[in-house]
């Protein structure tokens, strides 16, 4: 697992070290069960204070990607059907999101594109 | 003992510097950067937090003790890095060395040993010759050598070369790794604080502005 930081980037560091534990993690690069470095270390590692990458972990853990053992450490928790969901869903949007650009590109305004939706819909089964 | 170091309306006036009715709280095994401008009563509060100046009133609490009782206790305790010359000039740093060990009961020789090693330091030419960066280290050297659980720092990086100040926050980073070790340290290059400082405390003209998780953007 590589997590890079990026000191110009907008975004703050906790966040950019979720996003990259959680793509880690989604993309199956890290499995479950996978046992984290300590926060500290972390943080001694990327360079950043002990209270970003305790924010980080965190949030990963509220997102129930990972979960923590009190004297233990943190895991990569095994994958919930809610997650994997909303992975779909990221996955349905972007590539909805690609053809309405491209639907507004050759002028088809939002009823047309609703007609050929439902006109699809019928046919896919 | 969750608060190393406790201030409670504290007040101080002391040569036209003044700390008005200072109130704040340092973590135990965090990083906390102490920040505002020339002039604002960092390096006030920071004598207050030492006992090298008592409050006009109001309480200065380390590890939860008083200094009117356990001063002793608390600065056994307590790693001092001061932006001063704290040295006699015309001693070696192994003289220095001498003088200092005997009076902390947890004097490390061999932690002193890996420190000027790491530093790079000359044990044996006198610190009037020493530069700026170098006495720095010297005094860091000191502070870190007797096992103290609060290192205290003075505008430690003010006068670091980039390449050591690197090293200086690496070595801050080492020194957290058990959880049990607390830092404080004032300093006025914010960019220190974004690769190291978990809160801040930021003081302007004698008045605590806020005290916050620090969390970079």
């Amino acid at each position: 697992m590589q997590i890079l930081i990026s000191h110009n980037s907008k975004e703050p560091f906790y966040e950019q070290i979720v996003k990259q534990i959680k793509k880690s993690i989604l993309a199956n690069e890290i499995p479950i069960g996978f046992a984290l470095p300590s926060m500290r270390n972390m943080a001694k590692e990327l360079d950043v204070s002990v209270i970003t990458t305790k924010r980080a972990y965190e949030e990963l853990e509220k997102a129930g990607l990972i979960y923590s053992i009190v004297g233990k450490g943190s895991f990569v928790a095994e994958q919930n059907v809610e997650l994997l969901m909303e992975q779909k869903q990221k996955v349905i949007e972007k590539q909805l999101g690609q053809t309405i650009t491209n639907c507004k590109e050759m002028v088809l305004n939002l009823e047309d594109i609703q007609q050929l939706v439902g006109l699809l819909y019928e046919e896919a089964d | 003992m969750d608060s190393i170091i406790e201030l409670s309306n504290v007040n101080k006036t002391f040569n036209g510097f003044a700390v008005k009715n200072l109130s704040f709280k340092v973590k135990k095994g965090f990083v906390t950067g102490f920040i505002g401008a020339n002039g604002a009563g960092k390096s006030t509060t920071i004598k207050l937090i030492m006992n090298l100046l008592k409050p006009d009133s109001g309480e200065v609490k380390i590890f939860g003790l008083d200094y009117k009782k356990y001063e002793k206790q608390i600065k056994e305790n307590i790693g001092f890095v001061y932006d001063d010359h704290v040295f006699y000039e015309h001693l070696t740093l192994v003289e220095m060395k001498k003088i200092i060990a005997p009076l902390y009961k947890r004097w490390d020789d061999s932690l002193f040993a890996t420190y000027v090693a790491q530093f790079q330091l000359p044990l044996n030419k006198k610190l009037k010759t020493f530069s700026k960066g170098m006495l720095m280290k010297a005094s860091l050297a000191i502070a870190l050598s007797h096992h103290a659980q609060l290192i205290i720092m003075d505008e430690p990086t003010a006068d670091l070369d980039p390449v050591f100040r690197r090293e200086f926050l690496a070595l801050l980073h080492e020194l957290v790794q058990d959880g049990e070790k607390t830092i404080f340290f004032s300093t006025h290059i914010t960019s220190d604080l974004d690769r190291i400082a978990d809160y801040i405390v930021f003081l302007h003209e004698g008045e605590l502005q806020f005290t916050d998780e620090f969390l970079a953007v």
